[in-house]
């Protein structure tokens, strides 16, 4: 096996403009409902007791998350036909839209929402790390828009030299599921994966 | 509602596996109705699956490549065994039915009618293994497999009774069946209720679900509907009707339950 190629946030730059999201939509013409990448908005809090009274104690935060390209991906296991595959040379999880029958399973199976079904083609579509952009020396399209340079896209283990290996935080489910090929650096607010005390506040949107 | 060609799959094709199942003891016991009813009761096992059939191709974006889910096999797909169970299933249901409608002397025989039984158990376990995603917490428990194999008791009991309209004097065993099956069905919801309630973040599911309150009371109902002979010993075709329609319609509701909690997902 080659590289595995994975994706850094950091959701202390994260404003949640969005703009990776679009740029992605933009440059793969994606149709109304498909988004390879989606932003999730966290929020929650409670009150603190500190001395002399009880203060606020809240919290927000943006993660914007594409597919993880898990190193055992749900997706790859649940497909019967083999159109959900793993790319030998990166690592990255792409879908062959020619053999897939739009069955949703995949869908089913990834606890991150990454394979969302095209009702224009009637297939599975994905984030599929740009690979095509990588011989070219370029970066998927949501790095290269992100105005926060708030994603990096590099190989796993460059990704976590640099930045350590926390891989979930809530709202994400724990990493043990798949083993994302994710890198997050965590928000001074984040909560631990797995908490209740915050809601996700934007489902419609992704 | 995405998933309604789902539902009306899983549940008819349960309902079918547990036809032959109870086709299969019917006949160990030695307690068959006249040929008529038998070949009535085959073909409509056969017109169920056919149904369940073309609803899950209905579900396929490309229903003219499902062939391609062959390629699944490999590497061990859930959803590629499931199939590869429900046209093995299809095949020896049809076979059986065939030879019924045909009176041909082997339509009675009891291998066929077991190995029938054993094809459509299998389907159904099938079926449950491709829900059991790790993935998927609300799916991922035992009572995935219970409530499909409830599924097909329910409904296996259910359809036989009232196809053997005509023969109700033998059934006793079988309306014990369809009161016991309903009766551990009723007892399982609370139980799975509880489970749910385990799960992060599912309380919502828990505060509002008119939908398994409506499943007990059709459940109830028709369990009480097709029971009912064992204590008055009268047989009325009518309530025997509204019996198993109550109890499909039971089961379609906990089965839109049961694909719901997909949308408990976070993300």
């Amino acid at each position: 096996m080659g590289k595995q190629y994975g994706f850094f946030i950091d959701t202390n730059k994260c404003t949640g403009c969005n703009t990776c999201r679009i740029a992605c939509k933009d440059f793969f013409d994606l149709p109304l409902g498909v988004n390879f990448r989606r932003v999730y908005e966290y929020e929650g809090g409670s009150w603190a007791r500190q001395d002399d009274g009880w203060y606020p104690d809240i919290f927000a935060y943006y993660v914007s998350i594409s597919c993880n390209h898990c190193e055992e991906p749900a997706c790859v296991s649940a497909c019967p036909t083999g159109a959900m595959h793993k790319r030998g040379e990166d690592g990255l999880v792409a879908v062959n839209q020619d053999i897939c029958v739009g069955c949703r399973y995949c869908e089913m199976a990834c606890p991150y929402g990454a394979p969302q079904y095209n009702a224009e083609k009637k297939v599975m579509s994905k984030c599929d790390g740009c690979f095509a952009r990588i011989p070219m020396g370029r970066k998927p399209v949501c790095v290269e828009a992100c105005p926060m340079r708030a994603i990096e896209f590099d190989t796993l283990e460059n990704l976590r030299s640099k930045h350590g290996d926390l891989a979930d935080i809530a709202p994400l489910p724990i990493a043990e599921k798949t083993t994302p090929s994710l890198v997050i650096r965590a928000n001074r607010m984040a909560r631990p994966t797995g908490d209740t005390s915050g809601n996700l506040q934007n489902p419609m949107e992704v | 509602m995405e998933n309604l060609s789902l539902v009306v799959f899983t549940v008819l094709g349960q309902g079918a596996a547990g036809m032959a199942f109870v086709l299969a003891l019917q006949g160990l016991s030695r307690k068959e109705p006249p040929g008529g009813r038998l070949t009535v009761s085959y073909s409509v096992m056969i017109v169920l699956l056919g149904i369940a059939g073309m609803a899950s191709l209905l579900h396929l974006g490309q229903p003219f490549r499902a062939i391609n889910v062959l390629g699944g096999l490999a590497h061990g797909s859930p959803l590629s065994w499931e199939i590869v169970s429900v046209a093995l299933f299809g095949a020896i249901a049809a076979l059986v039915s065939m030879l019924h409608i045909r009176r041909h002397p082997l339509a009675n025989n009891r291998v066929l009618q077991v190995t029938t039984a054993i094809a459509g158990l299998v389907m159904v376990f099938t079926m449950s293994r491709v829900y059991n995603l790790h993935t998927v917490d609300p799916w991922f428990s035992i009572w995935t497999p219970v409530q499909f194999m409830m599924t097909s008791l329910v409904l296996g009991f259910a359809s036989v009774i009232t196809l053997d309209a005509m023969h109700s004097t033998g059934m006793q065993w079988m309306r014990v069946g369809v009161t016991v099956s309903a009766l551990l069905t009723f007892m399982s919801i609370p139980l799975f209720v509880l489970f749910l309630g385990s799960l992060p973040g599912m309380t919502t599911i828990l505060a509002d679900n008119g939908l398994t309150m409506a499943r007990c009371a059709l459940l109830a109902v028709g369990a009480l509907l097709l029971g009912m002979p064992l204590v008055n010993r009268k047989y009325i075709p009518a309530c025997s009707i509204a019996g198993v329609a109550c109890l499909v319609a039971s089961e379609l509701a906990g089965r839109v339950m049961f694909y719901d909690l997909l949308a408990f997902r976070i993300l």
